[in-house]
């Protein structure tokens, strides 16, 4: 028998839901100043009339607070958190649908999940000419989806039942006991790497590029949000290209990495522990990108359309890196990207399936998963092949020494085997609409594991019903299953519940 | 945690961790150099 939730529950909810939906409004506080700043007045009343509503909304909510102190159960904090990533880009949509750039709500609510939930895809209609405010409000997105937009909100007020919060959205990893130190270290890590990123990208600008010091710094700040959060989202619909800097390849790509890995490795690396190469997701990773890199080149080598050790290695490893972090930067063109043939396609799509570190801003299976699953396999294989009486200790190195348990390794397999799911029903949707089988399974791979590279499915006037699968299938990507469940039983159980 | 002391952290950890980050994008650049080499000879 199911427990139908009470209307005190729903209140809790609520409540929890108006105060992060009144973090994110404020977010807009930042391109607020770049429109000002900018003299972009349209694009300011569109922000305002943004974090106005944001604000009214949480105001309302705060009217009916839950009628008795309780905390957050981990139920309520599913179900919370699966909203917030619902609701929190129809209110972010607001500001790109008002700026003329976008057919339909439904694109500018397409790129506001895209945004938010790091990936990087865009139905967006000429790029290159829209506002420098409501670019930058595209990559704050970025930002507060790679930062955690409920961990942004628990920065701000102290939820109880904050732990349920922030595991709910897809972070396991608790570096200190309590998740306010958590969240401030997660912070101190991005405005460290903002400080230097953002500096280093906009002197690059200025004296290689030759922007004026406002562009290159618009452009850094804008790069930095994209890169270090692993979005994809560039103010230049050439994507990385644009510039035609190795120097700034290399800045992007050491961005890349430090958003792909988990904050746990970032405090270990801050706090000088040793041993980090010994972490089974550390290893998994290197060896993962090592394998589709060489796929990769040798596709595009063995195709004739990359020859050269320069431009393949400038090309192919940019590529691989942007996929395999999950960001979704290019320096190929959407034309010349799906010209790639069949091999490359696939060393760049396992890349990106795969994805980047458990707890980090990048989607995808993550690593973590990738390891636990080859070496249950191989546990498996090896107590198979020993006597019976040999019991074999089923450890893995992550921070410590961690025992492999028969849950955990079920656990990582289910969760891995409804990635692939999710791959391939959106290939499928996408099939159906008459798209080839390798770009539909590209694309669909990028969306549900938060990427946003494209070959040319994505884009103004696609199907609606293809649209909104991408739409669920970045939503539900991102927040790597269990929310999204608890979310379906909650309403399962609103309905057919006693 | 005083003022100064974040600071000291934010700037010392955050060097020491972009340097390492920065070693770790070299290491594999050098890696996909020997493998564009080979594949490039290859091929």
């Amino acid at each position: 028998m199911l427990l139908r939730p009470s209307g005190e529950d729903l209140r809790l909810i609520v409540h929890d839901l108006g105060r992060i939906m009144g973090v994110a409004a404020a977010a807009g506080l930042i391109p607020l100043v770049w429109a000002l700043t900018q003299r972009e007045w349209h694009a300011a009343g569109s922000i305002v009339l943004m974090i106005g509503l944001g604000i009214f909304l949480a105001g309302m909510t705060e009217l009916y607070p839950p009628r008795r102190h309780r905390a957050t159960d981990w139920s309520h904090g599913m179900v919370v958190v699966a909203l917030t990533w619902l609701l929190v880009p129809a209110l972010g949509a607001l500001p790109l649908l008002l700026s003329g750039h976008y057919g339909s709500w439904l694109d500018s609510y397409f790129d506001a999940m895209s945004g938010l939930t790091t990936t990087g895809l865009a139905v967006i209609q000429d790029v290159d000419h829209l506002p420098v405010s409501i670019n930058v409000w595209r990559h704050t997105l970025h930002f507060l989806g790679g930062q955690g937009i409920v961990l942004a909100a628990l920065t701000f007020f102290s939820a109880s039942g904050a732990l349920s919060l922030y595991q709910a959205e897809g972070r396991d990893e608790r570096i200190f006991p309590s998740v306010g130190s958590t969240a401030r270290f997660i912070w101190l890590v991005s405005l460290a790497h903002a400080v230097l990123g953002i500096t280093a990208l906009t002197l690059d600008g200025i004296f290689a590029q030759g922007f004026r010091p406002v562009r290159a710094l618009f452009h850094a700040f804008t790069l930095f949000m994209a890169a270090f959060d692993t979005g994809g989202f560039s103010p230049q619909s050439t994507s990385i290209d644009y510039y035609h800097s190795a120097v700034f390849e290399v800045v992007i790509a050491v961005l890349m990495v430090a958003g792909a890995m988990s904050f746990g490795l970032h405090h270990a690396i801050w706090n000088r522990r040793r041993g980090l190469f010994a972490n089974l997701e550390v290893r998994t990773i290197l060896l993962t990108f090592g394998g589709t890199l060489i796929v990769t080149m040798v596709g595009l080598a063995s195709a004739g359309i990359l020859t050269q050790p320069w431009p393949l290695l400038r090309r192919g490893f940019f590529q691989v890196l942007s996929a395999h972090t999950g960001t979704g930067f290019s320096t190929v063109s959407t034309v010349e990207l799906a010209r790639w043939p069949g091999l490359a396609f696939a060393g760049m799509a396992i890349a990106m399936a795969l994805g980047g570190m458990s707890s980090s801003t990048a989607g995808g299976v993550k690593s973590l998963r990738i390891g636990l699953t080859v070496r249950a396999m191989a546990d498996s294989v090896r107590e198979a092949l020993l006597p019976e009486r040999v019991v074999l200790p089923a450890t893995y190195r992550q921070s410590g020494l961690q025992r492999l348990t028969p849950r955990l390794a079920q656990s990582v397999m289910a969760v891995s085997l409804l990635y692939v799911a999710l791959y391939l029903t959106g290939a499928g949707v996408a099939v159906a609409y008459g798209y080839g089988l390798q770009e539909s399974l590209f694309e669909s791979v990028s969306a549900a594991a938060a990427v946003g590279l494209s070959v040319g499915v994505t884009g103004p006037g696609m199907p609606v019903i293809l649209e909104i699968v991408m739409i669920l299938q970045m939503w539900v990507g991102r927040l790597e299953f269990v929310a999204v469940a608890a979310l379906v039983g909650f309403v399962v159980a609103w309905v057919v519940g006693e | 945690m005083s003022p100064r002391r974040t600071t000291h952290r934010l700037v010392r950890g955050g060097i020491r961790g972009l340097l390492i980050e920065a070693a770790v994008v070299l290491g594999l650049v050098a890696f996909g150099a020997v493998c564009a080499m080979v594949v490039a000879a290859v091929f």
